[in-house]
Formats: structure tokens, sequence, C-alpha cells
């Protein structure tokens, strides 16, 4: 009996300490310094087709991580001068089955997605965003001689963004389990010059306002990230691109 | 056998060694058949259901693998735990334990330890073998589909082309098409064109039981049969950054009229045609 005893209870030992491992873990999820931020609600309108919750999410696409928005708000305190991020926040919140439109401003340079694929706009409603340009804002689409320069001005809606005047991408999917069809990968052209001379974080500099509508899905957790190659290393997806919070989050629906 | 047992443990107490002997047999015994049964039974119910001829022989190779094994690790498993009842230590450690009686070599078990081991290794080797040669049919008519790994996503491209089917009819894709779902037609074969933009990645869905690494700048190519409906997951199997457990896409295989009929129309929205197939368990 005591063989038992003593048996059981090194298992059960055991899997308290796994079990204690993992909970640990699940509190290490990631959380962004500044909170949640959740999406304003905007009545209930047609936005998304029909007759539903509407909630808009407003935020931007950065070159300097370590400084503040047009409002003063830091955009990821503690933050890298020479890492890009998305900002307020990089985890967002929005009802179930609500019609989204987010609004993307974005202040950073860029230059030619790894993938064009990623130019294209997939999963928003009517499978298009609008783009407005501010400033002068120029692409390497003619050519990398700074003389063939061409201009990067948007003024309408898009289904896709040239591949070589990519700023960002906002792509995002669920967590396993839920909404297994969901998809929305939006670009987000490049603002100001191309080749990685970073821009400003405010309006008075160049950018692009990106708008897009999409209809959350199933409560859950969906995880977003960027797809263009906005870091350094192997295919420019280490540094920034591999810590997670500047140009990845999470989106959960509830 | 008590000259080899004077032999190699003098002073040895034989009647206590027989029952030692007896007692790790009947405990090898015992985890052997536990281990066949949960390698015929409990296998395949942890194994996804497959929709591919290929995927089946995989769960056919886990089964066969985990019963061959059940018996090496059984009396693996079995002498560790003879050992730990009978021979631990009891009461206060003032010093430490008289060592056992030097054991020296015994031909005969290491004879039979070796021969084993080769008729098992042997074995495994021809039995891969062969489950991977029947998988190199290539056929002459298939569907390439051109998949692209990236950190974190897969996407798909469907080529323009026509694919003759049995009974004379034919599959049109009329103009290519990038995808980020990966949908096929049933019965028919597939041959994915594989490559990586960015770092090695693995190009595994799982239902279908085959897997391949992503290079970046190579194409390595894959083939298969769905051969049942149903949705499952794409997944990559090679470690590549950040975001690795989170890319994968949905995959699905269809009725071959109901994915003729999505293609045409510009495989735009999902395909419906699932209303009687779940998990892949319909044909």
């Amino acid at each position: 009996m005591r063989k038992l005893i003593g048996a059981s209870g090194s298992v059960l030992l055991a899997a308290l300490v796994v079990g204690a491992i993992g909970m640990g873990f699940q509190a290490q999820a990631y959380e962004s310094p500044i909170g949640t931020l959740k999406a304003t609600p905007a009545g209930t309108d047609t936005t998304c087709g029909a007759a539903m919750q509407h909630v808009k999410l407003a935020i931007g696409a950065y070159p300097d991580s370590s400084g503040v928005d047009g409002s003063g708000h830091p955009v990821h305190p503690g933050g890298n001068p020479d890492w890009p991020a998305f900002g307020p926040s990089n985890v967002y919140s929005v009802p179930a089955g609500s019609c989204v439109t987010m609004t993307v401003t974005q202040y950073d340079s860029g230059g030619n997605l790894n993938n064009p694929y990623f130019g294209s706009v997939i999963g928003t409603v009517g499978g298009k965003v609008h783009v407005v340009s501010s400033g002068t804002n120029v692409s390497q689409c003619g050519g990398s001689d700074p003389a063939t320069e061409v201009p990067a001005t948007f003024n309408g809606d898009y289904k896709s963004i040239p591949a070589c005047a990519m700023g960002h991408t906002f792509t995002m999917r669920p967590l396993p389990g839920v909404s297994p069809g969901f998809f929305l990968s939006v670009p987000l052209p490049l603002a100001g010059n191309y080749g990685g001379d970073n821009v400003g974080n405010t309006s008075d500099f160049p950018h692009q306002t990106v708008t897009f509508s999409f209809v959350a899905g199933a409560k859950g957790a969906y995880s977003w990230n960027c797809e263009f190659p906005c870091g350094h290393g192997v295919a420019s997806f280490g540094a920034v691109m591999g810590a997670y919070g500047y140009m990845s989050g999470y989106l959960h629906v509830v | 056998m008590s000259s080899v047992l004077d032999e190699i443990a003098p002073g040895l107490d034989r009647d206590l060694h027989r029952r030692h002997i007896r007692g790790t047999l009947g405990l090898w015994f015992i985890m052997t058949v536990l281990g066949v049964l949960a390698g015929l039974y409990l296998t395949p119910r942890l194994m996804p259901h497959m929709n591919s001829p290929e995927g089946r022989a995989a769960v056919k190779t886990v089964i066969v693998f985990t019963v061959a094994a059940a018996p090496v690790a059984a009396l693996v498993c079995a002498v560790a735990l003879y050992s730990l009842l009978h021979s631990r230590h009891r009461g206060t450690l003032d010093h430490p334990p008289a060592d056992g009686p030097p054991l020296r070599g015994n031909a005969l078990v290491s004879g039979a330890w070796l021969i084993v081991s080769t008729l098992l290794v042997v074995f495994l080797l021809f039995w891969g073998l062969t489950e991977w040669s029947a998988q190199q049919v290539v056929h002459t008519d298939s569907l390439t589909v051109n998949v692209i790994g990236q950190q974190w996503i897969w996407n798909y491209n469907l080529p323009a082309q026509t694919v003759r089917l049995p009974g004379g009819r034919e599959l049109r894709i009329p103009k290519e098409l990038a995808l980020s779902k990966l949908n096929l037609p049933i019965d028919v074969p597939v041959t994915f064109n594989v490559t990586s933009k960015d770092v090695t990645h693995g190009f595994w869905p799982v239902n279908l039981g085959i897997q391949v690494d992503a290079n970046p700048g190579e194409r390595t190519v894959i083939r298969t049969v769905p051969d049942r409906l149903g949705k499952f997951v794409v997944r990559c199997s090679q470690l590549c950054g950040l975001n690795h457990a989170y890319m994968y896409t949905q995959a699905q295989i269809v009725p071959d009229q109901d994915f003729q009929a999505w293609v045409e129309g510009g495989a735009r929205g999902p395909i419906l045609a699932l209303a009687s197939s779940q998990n892949g368990s319909t044909k």
C-alpha cells in the first residue's frame, strides 16, 4: 500500500508541476503595455451590407516605436527607435458579429513585398480599401534609381496596392478552432520615401490613411501581423518582426 | 546454465535470481500486451482522419511500428519498474549499499539481443521502403498547385491548366488563381510544387498524410490523391520564427463539379458542398 501511495503521489506531484509551468506560461501571454484598445460604438448601420452593430477602430503604423503619436501618446513604451510599430496598442477588442471599420494611418516608408500576394486586399467588405494620400509619397516602382521615383499617391477605393509601394500590411487570421474561414489582409502603402528613410510619427509628415471594414467573426482570439519585410536579418523578418507586440498582436472578439 | 551463472555472477542466490527473472518476465509480458493493445486500439483514435491513401498508410505505419516497438519498450520498462519495486534501498542510509555480484558477458543473451535488434531494424527498413515506393506514383494528369510559404502564412497559386479526369471529363482552370485557402477536388491526383519566400518552412497538409520542406529558392514536389471529402488544416512543420504556431491555413476537399464551379466563379467565397461530410469521414 505504501508503494502504491508513493507512486501515486509522485505522479500527482509531477502533474502538478507540469500544470503549474503551463499556467505560468499562460500568465505570460502577450499583453500590450498600453492595454487593450476597445472599438468605439458607431450605432447600427449597413456599412457591411446588412443592418448590424457598427464599431470603429483607429490605429497607426509608425516608423519610430520609441516616439509619440500625434496625440502625444507613446507608440510603444520602451520601444526601439529603429523599430517601427503599430500603436497606440497592439491588442484590440470588438464585439462578435459586428461590422468593424478600421482606419490605419500609415507614417512609415517601405519598399517591396517579399510576396506580391500580400498586395491584394482580402477579406474586407467589397474586397477593397479606401486610401487617401497626404504629403509627398514616392515609391521604387520605377526602379531602384532615385531618379526614377514615381509618386505613390492614392485617392479612392483599391482592391490591391502595387507590391513595390508597400509600407506594411495588416494580416489577420483566427487562432485554431475560431471562425475557420476568416482571413483578412490589407496592404498599407508606403509614406514619404522608399528604402528605409523613415518619416515621422505625426500628421505633419507624409502619410497614407487607409480605411476598410470587415465583419467580426465568432468570439475568440485572432492573431494579426505585418507581412511586409520591415525587420532585419534573413528576409528582413528578424529584429522587430521577431519580437511580439510591434508588428503583431491580437484582436479579441468578445 | 548453472555454469554460466557461476561464471558471470559468482555467489549468486539462485532461488532469488529465478524469482527476479520470473517477476521481470511476467511484468514484461503484461506491459507488452498493454503496449500492443495501445498500438492496435489507441493509436488509430489519436491519429486524425485521413483523406488520402498516403495518410492512411501513415496511420497503418504508426500502428505497426508501435506494435513492433511494444516488446522492446516493455522490456526496458519492466526491468526498470521491477528494479524500482524490489531492489531499492529501504530504511536510513548510513553508508552506501554494497555492490551486487559482478556481472560478466553472456554470449547467448548478447547474441539473441543482436539478432532480434537486427531483425527489427531490417523489418522497419523494409516496411518503410515498401510504403515509400508505393507513394512514388506519378500520374500523367494531375492538378498542379504551387504552394508558397512565407513567415507566417501559406498561400497557393493554381496555374491555368486542364486536367483530364476518368470518364473523359475535364477539370479546367481557365486563368491563374492566387488563393489564401487550399481547395482540392476529390479523386483528382495533385502535384504540389512547394517553395518559400524567406526561411525554411514545412508544408504539412495534416490529413493528407504528406509533408515536405519549403526551401527558399528551391522547388520541392510532393504528390497525393485526395479521396475523401472533408475539411482540415495545413500547418508548418518547421520552426520558422515568431508566429510559427499560427502558420496554418484552411483546406477542403470537395466534389470535382463543385470545385469546377468555384473556379469558374473566380474562386470567390467558400465552396459550400460539404453539408454531408465533416473531418473527412465521408466519401
